[in-house]
């Protein structure tokens, strides 16, 4: 398991006996977090509302703080302010309970965001699983809203946001999928590390191809159009135009939240945004990269550090690792594989490496004149950073890391924004369509073909 | 490691009673709504004590399978039937004494069992767990190993449910 800052000084903090400080460590960082997530919704508030005004040749809020960049703020008080309205017919419990289980729907599953380099609060080894669980989970809160309010429309946009979700969590399912066979794990780190190894039908050997080696370009066109799937797959499980049937103003007056005031509505809202960025850096870690720079090295760049080393002589059987590998000299190359299958060669260069990445750890093969050398090992942080900044370069490592995770997810919450303001919406029953007869078959060609290119060339 | 215990312990029992007090509004609510919703808490507490074992794949599997799907359609079923717009909406009940009968039997049942061994459950044999590897592998490469039969033969009876449901709900088409 990738070891993670918090779980890190959690375990610590355990060994040592210290359970207060264990159980404080956690309300920390979920106190961290949960602001995090109110004023990141606070802000795309803002932020969708001017990119609406600009898209229609309006200014957007002006008044409040200069380029009305206050406006967020001024909202929010004023929606705590606002009377907190129970109708009569309601369910007053479910009424009350149902915002707060949306909002929980949408906020565990930051939990499992891979932010930066061995940096998410909890670094799960099921993580792409735990956030599509829990997001589907949200449904729930829906529609226990849309039924406590006592009200014909809520419910109806309630039942349409839960088959809307159902259903596309389907093709969702299928696109991750073809991910996760690719790097065989569903952890988020892992699946954000895979993606420095290079495209395999240019060698893939070379790290840090930058923009290259992402996923969305792995096997193009497949993990292309699989990309497009699973972001067309997040506008419909986030309620977000042109899927916004749930909440249509023109039919359903405002869906499911009908009934709600204040701040129980604002929550609904909050939950939104933050469903945004998660289904966003769903999206961007799957097929963008997650925290890996777009070009060359990350500037906290690796170094190797060996943990155990295996030598032997290529004029002889070569070398035979624990877990399978074999090299052995073949005319002017050195080949390694696995099993029966070949899975690289190296050329008899002096000194040539070749790094098979698995979670935090590589392996690098030496070749020096007939001896040849395997060494396992980590990869630890930071030859350049540790150059210019000494003890700080791992706080840079995750400082980039970080710049480069939310640069991307903003980017896709931007364009969520953008489709919002672009497109009209769909009709219940094209919806469904789009969903069932169009990207669930899609989304299993897509499946199979990377299934297929994986194994031919991938492997 | 005494003190991690001792937290375990305690979010263990918290979650248990919590399990416990859902159980009881999902059997005893007279609202068949709240009973549902009484079940979501049910399903999230036993997805808890999964994770308080370190089952992670079987947690996460709990609440997507359960909860994002089997829980859905429960309520998606009771609100496609009629008067759900009316909030009383109640439960008709099974009439007390077959009820707590049969509760009896199983209470019996259960502590029969426990007596049985004495106070010492059967313990499931664990997989060779393997160090490193995470339990989502280790599972997988169980199914695609050594239980590749009984896995097929649950997806084949899978999919014959699915092609009967969508058989059985389709539409005639009526010819000409």
């Amino acid at each position: 398991m990738t070891p993670d800052l918090v779980t890190g000084i959690y375990d610590a903090s355990l060994l040592d006996g210290n359970i207060l400080f264990a159980i404080g460590v956690i309300f920390l960082f979920a106190f961290i977090l949960i602001n995090f997530v109110a004023v990141f919704a606070g802000i795309c508030t803002y932020a969708e509302r001017k990119v609406a005004g600009h898209m229609q040749a309006r200014v957007g809020p002006y008044v409040v703080g200069p380029h009305g960049i206050l406006q967020w703020l001024a909202d929010a008080v004023k929606l705590i302010l606002k009377e907190d309205i129970i109708p009569e017919k309601a369910d007053r419990f479910l009424f009350r309970a149902a915002p707060y289980v949306v909002f929980a729907g949408s906020f565990v599953c930051w939990v499992a965001l891979p932010f930066a380099p061995d940096l998410s609060p909890a670094a799960l080894d099921v993580g792409v699983l735990y956030i599509i669980a829990f997001g589907s989970s949200v449904v729930l809160g829906i529609l226990m809203a849309g039924w406590a309010s006592g009200n014909k429309w809520a419910m109806f946009g309630a039942m349409r946001s839960a088959a809307q979700i159902v259903s596309y969590e389907v093709p969702t399912g299928l696109t991750i999928l073809a991910i996760v066979m690719i790097v065989g794990s569903l952890n988020m780190h892992e699946i954000s590390r895979a993606q420095a190894a290079g495209l395999p039908f240019l060698g893939g050997t070379d790290w840090h191809l930058g923009i290259g080696s992402w996923f969305i370009f792995r096997y193009p066109p497949f993990t292309i159009f699989a990309a497009l799937i699973l972001y067309i797959c997040a506008l419909a499980e986030t309620n977000r135009v042109p899927f916004d049937i749930p909440e249509a103003e023109s039919e359903l007056v405002a869906g499911y939240h009908t009934e709600y005031t204040g701040f129980r509505f604002s929550i609904f809202f909050l939950s939104e945004y933050a469903n945004m960025f998660v289904v966003s850096a769903i999206v961007a870690t799957l097929f963008l990269g997650g925290w890996l720079p777009p070009f060359g090295k990350p500037f906290g760049d690796h170094f190797y550090e060996t943990t155990s080393e295996k030598t032997g002589s290529l004029a002889g059987q070569g070398v035979e690792t624990a877990d399978g590998w074999k090299l052995a000299r073949q005319g002017s190359v050195v080949l390694v594989s696995v099993g029966e299958r070949p899975k690289h060669s190296i050329p008899l260069a002096d000194g040539s490496t070749v790094f098979e990445l698995t979670e935090s750890t590589g392996r690098r093969v030496t070749i020096d004149g007939d001896k040849i050398k395997v060494e396992d090992g980590k990869i630890v942080s930071g030859v350049w950073a540790a150059s210019l900044f000494g003890e700080w370069a791992p706080l840079v490592r995750i400082l980039e890391g970080m710049a480069w995770f939310f640069g991307k997810c903003f980017f896709l919450v931007f364009v969520m924004m953008w489709l919002r303001w672009t497109i009209p919406r769909y009709r219940v029953d094209q919806l469904m369509d789009l969903c069932w007869k169009k990207l669930t078959p899609l989304a299993f060609i897509n499946l199979f073909a990377v299934g297929l290119l994986h194994w031919a060339i991938g492997g | 490691m005494e003190t991690s215990k001792l937290l375990v312990n305690v979010i263990f029992y918290a979650v248990a009673a919590f399990a416990v007090v859902s159980a009881f509004g999902v059997a005893l609510s007279k609202n068949i709504v709240r009973s549902a919703f009484a079940l979501l808490a049910v399903l999230f507490s036993a997805a808890a004590l999964y994770a308080l074992m370190k089952a992670d794949f079987i947690f996460a599997i709990q609440i997507l399978v359960y909860v994002g799907g089997i829980l859905v359609l429960i309520i998606f079923a009771i609100m496609l039937t009629q008067r759900i717009v009316d909030v009383n909406l109640s439960n008709p009940s099974v009439p007390t004494a077959p009820a707590v009968a049969v509760v009896i039997c199983v209470l019996l049942i259960l502590v029969g069992v426990l007596l049985a061994n004495s106070g010492e459950l059967p313990k499931a044999t664990a997989p060779q767990a393997v160090a490193d590897k995470p339990m989502t592998s280790v599972v997988g490469e169980m199914l695609m190993r050594d239980y590749l039969y009984p896995f097929e033969i649950v997806s084949v009876l899978l999919l014959a449910c699915l092609i009967g449901a969508a058989f059985l709900a389709r539409k005639e088409v009526k010819e000409g």
